[in-house]
């Protein structure tokens, strides 16, 4: 009795989605774009689309391996932006009414009049929901693990953990719109707010993203200027013991002068004191905020960084290397820095300065790297976990809604 | 004594609000019969009728749907239920519709595939099986709720408001329906503003108001007291000399009213009579019609509404009381 009812809700679901033009119109797209994915093309002249060449992508099969490629437009343009932004936009309008149309005058008597008890209903009524988008996440990556392993030459079944993971990433949204369409009744009212939760949801991952990009120079800053400060310490016991040399006088081997006497030795010393100090300050000064929004995105759904940890999983470290390394702006950066740092380094320490001193970690792209770095460090198990006990935090008071409410 | 099919005792009902709907509903339908629930808008039927169908939480009842409890899950399996007002999904066809429905009840596909067909055939929607809900009038809903309300071939059948909408011979093809639904041995349950309908088709009434049953009962027992005979005159109005002949005519225990040219006896039977139509005679008046006479359900509804037919449930207020009777002349 109960698998009969189950696949009647199930049916039902699949009809109803089936009557709904969108549905459809989102197969189509996704038939499109899956269709663009295989039309691009990667040898060692270039990249082309449909047999026209795309000159102005300085990529290559020798800077890029196919399958990684294929992979990348799969994650970034198919996951990230179509399945992760317009698809869910298309499945939350499809889905937002579902709710609102069981519990309207005339329909839910009906239903409740049936021997399925209230709980059961709203969990099946609200999988059958989900349905819309592992459809459509199901046959896009089917379509892509298709491109990948015949266009790109590897079998990647790992590309089949975006089914799971966007299903997720929709399940936050879908929650929340299931719960404010059971309040308000109204399809409209629960699409425009879960719609607007989702972009605070965005501001505030992005302001969190600003935080830890800043939290993270700051860092880099004060461990620069903590090793600046070593190397002109180091370099003033040398000139001391120089200068004691000079004077006749030798000063033991074990020579450590305390903090004033180097001061008092290095006039350069005490800027750069107060630098490492400005900026400890304003690490200080950041770490409420950052804390603040990191126990407010604890709290909520995180609905970027599970799309984002799509990347983790279903890229080898290996991959994820390679697919950072491929900005050759930010390679030549990297190589530049790099070298600043080595040169310049000992020339600063013999001055008491240093040259690397002035480099801006934001044009060098240190910063942001450093900032993704320590996004990507959160454990899936927070990004995840946490995200669903949001979920399961509305969805119970969704369903305690239904099932102790008078229809 | 058989289980009944549906015996309530002390229902109550009060929403946030403090609107009072039901106000301690008693009510026994046995099984086998046509019950129809009658009362004014915002009497408490539907609430009533919800309570039962677990749509709506009591705020105190006892008693037992087809012997289990009000609210047990499971028995909905037997029961058959036809909401007013229904609105099923646009996009089903009438034979999905029944299929759904039947789904939900846990009817397997091969036993819905058969009681759907005989069904459609019975609502007289066979034609229309697969055209799509949204293209079918409010008569063709109809018909394709009542079959959906028997696709789990219940024992118990509630019918909220069946003949809404319906054309006069939708209606009766629902009544004749009602009454096959009836021979087969199930018990109908009817909620409905029409009295003609209900008069028509139940064995059994209850008249509510303000979330109160003021009387249940069959149409024989309700009408016992209030059935009379009576006998027409071609005057006006009857001079007092005449009225004192006939009441000196009228048999010890009877009791005889004059309403314009109407002479009404409390007593139905024929006997009685014979002396007061022998006075008329002769007195020298004509007597247009004559015979035993007993109220309609219409008389009895409004007997038990009065004209206190405001929507007492919504407001919450205490009901008013009955009307009185016109005075009545008695020997």
């Amino acid at each position: 009795m109960v698998l009969t009812q189950t696949a009647a809700i199930f049916v039902d679901a699949y009809r109803e989605l089936n009557a709904r033009k969108l549905f459809w119109i989102s197969v189509i797209l996704s038939g499109l774009l899956a269709g663009v994915f295989a039309g691009i093309r990667i040898d060692e002249t270039g990249v082309a689309i449909f047999g026209i060449d795309l000159s102005f992508i300085p990529a290559t099969s020798e800077t890029i391996r196919p399958d990684l490629l294929y992979k990348s437009l799969f994650l970034d343009l198919g996951v990230q932006y179509w399945l992760g932004f317009v698809a869910t936009i298309l499945a939350l309008i499809s889905t937002a009414g579902i709710f609102p149309d069981l519990i309207t005058f005339g329909a839910i008597e009906t239903v409740l009049s049936k021997p399925v008890g209230r709980l059961r209903l709203f969990a099946t009524k609200y999988l059958a929901g989900l349905l819309f988008v592992t459809l459509q996440v199901g046959a896009f990556t089917v379509a892509a693990f298709l491109i990948v392993g015949i266009r790109g030459g590897a079998w990647e079944p790992r590309l089949f953990v975006a089914i799971p993971l966007v299903v997720l990433f929709f399940s936050y949204l879908f929650c929340v719109c299931v719960l404010i369409g059971l309040i308000t009744r109204s399809t409209v009212a629960s699409l425009l707010l879960t719609l607007l939760l989702w972009a605070a949801l965005f501001i505030i991952n992005f302001t969190d993203g600003i935080l830890v990009t800043f939290n993270a120079n700051f860092a880099i800053q004060e461990e620069r200027t903590i090793a600046r400060i070593e190397r002109m310490e180091r370099a003033t016991v040398v000139q001391m013991r120089r200068e004691a040399a000079a004077r006749g006088e030798s000063l033991p081997e074990n020579y450590e002068p305390t903090l004033e006497e180097l001061r008092a030795a290095n006039g350069f010393l005490q800027p750069v004191d107060a630098e490492l100090e400005d900026v400890r300050s304003r690490q200080e000064s950041l770490k409420p905020w950052l804390d603040g929004v990191f126990a407010a995105k604890t709290l909520l759904p995180k609905t970027a960084e599970t799309i984002d940890a799509l990347k983790r999983l279903a890229l080898s470290e290996d991959d994820l290397d390679r697919l950072a390394n491929l900005n050759p702006e930010s390679e030549a950066a990297q190589i530049r820095a790099d070298q600043l740092r080595d040169d310049a380094a000992i020339e600063a320490a013999m001055r008491g300065e240093d040259t690397n001193e002035n480099d801006n970690l934001f044009e060098t792209g240190e910063a942001q790297r450093a900032g993704l770095a320590a996004m990507r460090s959160r454990s899936l198990i927070w990004v995840i976990g946490t995200s669903l006990l949001f979920e399961l935090v509305i969805l119970s008071i969704a369903a305690w809604i239904f099932c102790r409410r008078d229809f | 004594m058989s289980t009944a099919a549906i015996d309530i005792r002390h229902a109550e009902k009060t929403y946030r609000g403090k609107v009072r709907a039901l106000r301690g509903v008693q009510l026994r339908v046995e099984p086998g019969e046509v019950y129809g629930l009658l009362g004014p808008n915002g009497a408490g039927k539907s609430t009533l009728v919800k309570i039962l169908m677990t749509m709506i939480r009591a705020s105190r009842c006892e008693g037992t749907v087809l012997g289990k409890p009000v609210g047990h899950k499971a028995t909905l399996a037997r029961v058959g239920y036809l909401p007013e007002h229904h609105r099923f999904p646009d996009y089903l066809t009438g034979a999905q519709v029944c299929s759904f429905f039947g789904a939900l009840s846990g009817i397997t596909r091969a036993e819905r595939k058969k009681r759907i067909g005989e069904l459609l055939e019975l609502v007289g929607m066979t034609r229309w099986a697969g055209t799509k809900i949204k293209k079918y009038s409010k008569g063709m809903r109809q018909r394709i709720g009542l079959a959906q309300a028997l696709v789990n071939d219940p024992d118990l059948v509630l019918l909220d408001e069946p003949t809404d909408g319906v054309d006069p011979v939708g209606r009766r093809d629902i009544r004749g329906i009602v009454q096959r639904i009836r021979d087969e041995g199930k018990t109908v349950f009817v909620n409905s503003h029409l009295l003609s309908e209900l008069e028509m088709v139940c064995d059994r009434v209850a008249i509510m108001v303000h979330g109160q049953v003021r009387q249940q009962g069959t149409l024989d027992e309700l009408t016992r007291d209030q059935r009379v005979y009576e006998i027409e005159t071609d005057r006006e109005s009857l001079s007092d000399e005449t009225r004192e002949v006939i009441l000196n005519a009228v048999a010890p225990g009877v009791t005889a009213v004059f309403d314009g040219p109407t002479i009404r006896l409390n007593d139905e039977a024929a006997t009685p009579a014979q002396p007061v139509l022998d006075a008329v005679r002769a007195r020298g008046l004509e007597i247009r019609r004559c015979g035993a006479k007993r109220p309609s359900l219409e008389d009895l509804f409004m007997s038990a509404v009065g004209d206190d037919d405001s929507p007492g449930a919504v407001t919450g207020r205490e009901p008013k009381r009955p009307t009185p009777q016109p005075q009545s002349h008695e020997s």
